[in-house]
């Protein structure tokens, strides 16, 4: 087979998963715009063939008929700093499990970073009772800042793990360069370490962001009412006497914005981040 | 690199601030502008109930607001969530809301817990509870005979059908030349079964798709349970027994009598007159199967007959007639431990899921205020106008609501007012009706039979198999429970005294 | 034609798998602690009252609803054992996590190997590639798994039905649910594995493929001998964490067929969920809890341990 067909081969898989991917979402944009009893009537595809597409579903966010201001801030209140908190506390961790060695009584590095992932095995319902309890003595129930700390500390072991892969491909001799004309440690690591791994930290940072900001089970029983996030929010179209299918696309469309947002900024590091090839 | 991200700084900067000015707190000041005094002045009351359904008494809070000065705060919650943040809340002792906008099941076990307040007596005359049946008095509002419910909502399950189909000529000679009788609105689960045959396949609406006889609710945790003891009640529960799910003396499981397992099996026949996908059918998709024009005969709660003449969702308006639930001609009886024939088909009907009713907690911070709201929210005159208002999700509960003017105001021909109305008024007196389950454990007992009779409806067991293992499952419920206290809750919900 | 990679030890990215006895020496003055502590303390004190007040739930038989709790000692442990539903939902959980990892994972390798072949449109693929993994699982539970799955109101059947192909019972047989939930996942999760491995495929080294070239190799021998051991390591790391989150799937199963019909679908998370704040029966649910975490402890254990030689024989 000649390379030109071979090249272009490639694309046909490609462009196969982007049809499926986008028609779900063509779905879910249609949808938005569909009027009940249009999505009583059977299927439809086509706006102005199929169905005559309505505001409804979009005049009824707009005009505060649906609240969906205070959900978007408390979830990106939540989700931002939780991300930020998580790849800051968990960078440091991960470039220290990288770079020296711990001891915990009879647990070494790979012991330490065992029990950090093993935070992810637990079903979350287990703990969540535990979890109000605790909040209710620290008051930090419904509020933003109990759910930022919670997520924080969901993240972290996530961002322990990836950033310390990370580190361990980063090659040495530039820290130790540095430190052998006379740096501490800290401000290694604040002038050479950190610029280096900006990428790195953006990628994580944008996948702590994506499972914070869709985090539902936490959110539902933590922050019932004020602190209330865009998961939930959108949960809540699923009534007892019907699905809104129309507000539910909706909102979901627009719980996709900031998070797609972020990813347009990041994209390139997302990509080139999670790699040591970068140095070079 | 430093410099590209110093660009993002103000603009980071505006952002939080804006967040931070949209902040609660600074809702604090834009208050009420009420200022006569009243009773409830400046006080908060939170009221927490099923997102879409609970935002429909705003106009009502905010009445009661202008009358007494207080503040309304509605906090939806996802209708699949409530259960787990109300049980969440009561086992941590957090506080959730001051009024619960619950079902009547979940309240029936914060009543049993002793987690909720009494209704005080000066406020229960707002309620108008002499128009309200005995089934929802004793059942539904109150435990032990003490009132800790509201009423708001009834629940029952009633026989909705296409007035236009059952009637239309050449369908009821073809009808009568192939069963042998008139086509009518069925009496007994066996004509239900033949007309539902009758019309599987017919294309009425001529849209090149074929139709459905029926459309019922035999989804797992979306009212299987509902939709099997609709029928079920018909076969097992005897005119002469109070008790339908247990042996008031034992709490020995009566699910897998023969009268339980003869109606499993019919059901699965009936079934396949169904859409295919009936089995994933949620609420809505059943509502929308008879009202989207698709299905002959539907098994369902009354929110049907306001449904269908919402121009927004029904392509059925003026084509619905309402009946009580089919019975069965041959029922079993506990007591003799035979079937027994009757002549006319023995009807049960059943007050599925009871009902949505409002409920003050024990763990409220405004308990005064917040029992004024909710016997405000629960008094005739609102309830006249929730139960009118499609999307509300409001059945009729009292003998006042049940005037047939009502209906018709509301949008229903002379005709369908007066059926609708008549077809609950009947269900409701019936002496054989069957209030749903309401002791501890329901959710256990509940989950349980709708895995068995779902199990059996996709043919990985026989209904005796899945009705047994129901039934060893329900005894290890009561074991764990306590049995002796289960007993004593059973006889209480049913009102019987203890021995 | 046998063909032997150059080897290329050195260049490889190692995986914090491999290296967790080589991490750095201790250099004096070294502020371990004050990169390790802040994390841990976090994580300890989030961590630490849940776990033991979860576990000694499984001891009791705390209700929600009801008043008191009594010591139950192992009440709960040997209720596992006679737990049917329990053992139908350990059998799905793992045939969940299983299907989807692998198959989340191939597919997520062959699109990052595709879309680095081409020339034109990388940047377009590489967002929409993304986009599924950012949407809210309640919206894709509802709008993708129950809309467009629907069997009689959702396009897909309608397209199928179009196209004269049968009637698929996505959701009503209870054969074909388990397949939906894994296509549900697969769609919104092959996203994690595309960037991942994209990223790993991108950091490879340039010069074992050029050498490969010159000795002749076919491309199938390319991969098998050098792209995929190369990958090792993220891949280790990638399917660790996926298969992870797969053990506790609950949105998707809970919004598209509520663990059924009957028990079709039922994972162990949902059966937790269900016994804990559904039915109250918080000691019995914590119970489910730990053994499943024992089941994925021991699991991870053993897969760390498997593919610790795996990784260390790319090094």
């Amino acid at each position: 087979m000649s390379k030109l067909l071979r090249r272009n081969l490639a694309y046909v898989p490609l462009i196969i998963w982007a049809i499926v991917i986008l028609f779900p979402l063509y779905w879910m944009v249609i949808t938005s715009f569909k009027l009940p009893i249009d999505i009583n009537r059977g299927v439809s595809y086509i706006p102005w063939v199929d169905f005559v597409p309505s505001l409804h579903a979009w005049q009824d966010l707009l005009q505060g008929a649906v609240p969906i201001a205070d959900p978007l801030r408390n979830s990106f209140l939540a989700a931002t700093i939780s991300s930020i908190a998580a790849v800051g506390l968990g960078g440091m961790a991960g470039y220290g499990l990288s770079r020296f060695q711990y001891r915990w009584g009879p647990w070494r590095n790979k012991d330490i970073a065992f029990w950090f992932i093993s935070q992810r095995m637990l079903p979350p319902a287990a703990a969540i009772l535990a979890f109000m309890i605790m909040f209710k003595y620290l008051h930090l129930l419904d509020s933003v800042a109990g759910l930022a700390i919670a997520y924080t500390g969901f993240n972290l072991p996530f961002a322990i793990w990836i950033m310390r892969d990370f580190f361990l491909a980063l090659p040495r001799e530039l820290e130790e360069s540095s430190l052998v004309e006379g740096a501490s440690w800290l401000t290694t690591f604040w002038r050479i370490v950190l610029p280096l791994s900006v990428p790195g930290l953006a990628a994580t940072g944008i996948l702590l962001f994506i499972f914070s900001w869709n985090e539902y089970l936490f959110a539902s029983l933590l922050a019932f009412e004020k602190a209330k996030t865009m998961p939930v929010t959108i949960a809540g179209m699923a009534t007892a006497i019907g699905i809104r299918w129309w507000l539910m696309s909706a909102l979901a469309i627009v719980s996709m914005v900031p998070t797609v947002l972020l990813g347009l900024l990041l994209e390139r590091y997302i990509v080139r981040g999670l790699t040591a090839g970068a140095i070079k | 690199m430093k410099i590209r991200k110093l660009r993002h700084v103000p603009a980071a900067i505006l952002l939080i601030v804006s967040l931070l000015l949209t902040a609660p707190g600074s809702g604090a000041f834009v208050g009420a502008q009420d200022d006569s005094a009243s009773r409830f002045e400046g006080v908060q009351v939170t009221v927490a109930g099923p997102a879409g359904q609970v935002e429909c008494i705003e106009t009502w809070a905010n009445q009661w607001e202008e009358e007494t000065g207080g503040q309304v705060n509605i906090n939806p919650i996802p209708f699949s969530d409530i259960d787990s943040k109300v049980l969440a809340a009561t086992g941590t002792d957090t506080f959730l809301a001051d009024v619960y906008y619950i079902g009547s099941q979940t309240a029936g076990q914060l009543m049993a817990g002793d987690h909720v307040i009494e209704v005080p007596e000066e406020l229960r005359d707002r309620l108008g509870l002499d128009q309200i049946p005995d089934i929802y008095n004793k059942y539904q509002l109150s435990w032990n005979d003490k009132l800790y419910g509201i009423p708001w909502d009834g629940d029952m399950l009633m026989l909705n059908y296409r007035q236009d189909l059952l009637s239309d000529p050449v369908y009821q000679e073809e009808f009568k030349a192939q069963y042998g009788y008139d086509l009518a609105p069925p009496e007994s689960w066996q004509q239900y079964a033949d007309i539902a045959a009758f019309f599987t396949g017919k294309d009425w609406d001529n849209d090149g798709a074929p139709n459905y006889g029926l459309a019922e609710l035999p989804m797992r945790r979306n009212h299987a349970w509902n939709g099997f003891l609709a029928r079920a009640a018909g076969y097992a529960k005897h005119p002469d027994d109070p008790a339908f799910f247990f042996d008031p003396e034992t709490m020995t499981p009566r699910i897998n009598n023969p009268g339980f397992v003869k109606a499993l099996e019919d059901w699965k026949t009936a079934l396949q007159w169904g859409p295919p996908d009936m089995l994933s059918f949620d609420w809505a998709g059943n509502a929308q199967a008879f009202v989207g024009g698709r299905a002959a005969l539907n098994i369902q709660w009354a929110d049907i007959g306001p449904m269908s003449i919402d121009p927004e969702t029904s392509v059925v308006a003026g084509k619905v007639g309402f009946g009580v639930t089919p019975g069965s001609t041959e029922v079993w009886n506990t007591a003799s431990g035979e079937w027994e024939t009757f002549d006319e088909p023995n009807k049960a009907p059943f007050a599925g899921f009871g009902g949505w009713i409002y409920v003050v907690p024990k763990l409220s911070e405004q308990p005064e205020a917040a029992m004024d709201l909710a016997t405000f929210l629960g008094s005739p005159g609102v309830r006249v106008e929730a139960v009118t208002t499609p999307g509300c999700g409001v059945n009729p509960n009292s003998t006042e609501l049940l005037d047939p003017s009502i209906w018709v105001d509301a949008g229903f021909s002379e005709e369908a007012a007066q059926e609708y109305t008549k077809a609950i008024q009947d269900s409701l007196a019936n002496p054989n009706v069957v209030f749903d389950l309401r002791i501890p454990g329901i959710p256990d007992y509940k989950d349980a039979l709708e895995i068995g009779v779902t199990k059996a409806l996709v043919g990985e067991a026989t209904a005796q198999e899945a009705l047994d293992e129901v039934a060893a499952e329900w005894e290890a419920i009561t074991d764990r429970l306590g049995r002796d206290q289960q007993v004593q809750y059973y006889r209480e919900s049913l009102g019987i005294a203890a021995e | 034609m046998t063909f032997v990679p150059r080897r290329q030890s050195d260049v490889a990215p190692r995986s914090a798998v491999s290296n967790g006895q080589r991490a750095g020496t201790a250099i004096k003055g070294a502020p371990a602690g004050f990169f390790l502590n802040p994390a841990a303390i976090l994580v300890l004190m989030l961590s630490l009252f849940p776990f033991l007040f979860s576990l000694g739930m499984t001891f009791t038989n705390w209700n929600l609803l009801y008043p008191g709790v009594d010591f139950r000692a192992l009440e709960n442990w040997r209720r596992l054992f006679d737990d049917e539903t329990l053992g139908r939902a350990v059998r799905n959980t793992v045939f969940f996590t299983t299907a989807a990892t692998i198959l989340e994972y191939v597919l997520g390798l062959m699109l990052a190997i595709l879309v680095l072949q081409i020339k034109r449109g990388q940047r377009f693929f590489r967002l929409i590639f993304l986009l599924p993994m950012m949407i809210s699982p309640a919206a894709v539970g509802y709008v993708i798994g129950r809309m467009l799955f629907s069997e009689t109101q959702g396009p897909i059947n309608n397209i199928l039905f179009r196209l004269g192909l049968p009637y698929v019972p996505w959701t009503s047989n209870p054969g074909v649910a388990p397949w939906t939930i894994v296509v549900a996942d697969v769609w919104q999760w092959t996203s994690f594995m595309f960037v991942l491995l994209l990223a790993g495929l991108q950091s490879l080294p340039g010069e074992p493929f050029e050498a490969a070239r010159v000795d002749g190799a076919s491309n199938w021998q390319i991969f098998t001998q050098i792209t995929f051991p190369l990958l090792v390591p993220v891949t280790v790391t990638a399917v660790l964490i996926r298969s992870l989150e797969l053990f506790k799937l609950i949105d998707l199963v809970r919004v598209i067929t509520a663990g059924g019909p009957g028990t079709a679908t039922q994972t162990v998370t949902l059966y937790v969920y269900d016994l804990a704040l559904t039915r109250g029966d918080m000691g019995y649910g914590a119970t489910v809890a730990y053994a499943l975490l024992i089941i994925v402890i021991l699991y991870a254990t053993f897969y760390l341990w498997l593919t610790r030689r795996a990784v260390e024989k790319v090094a």
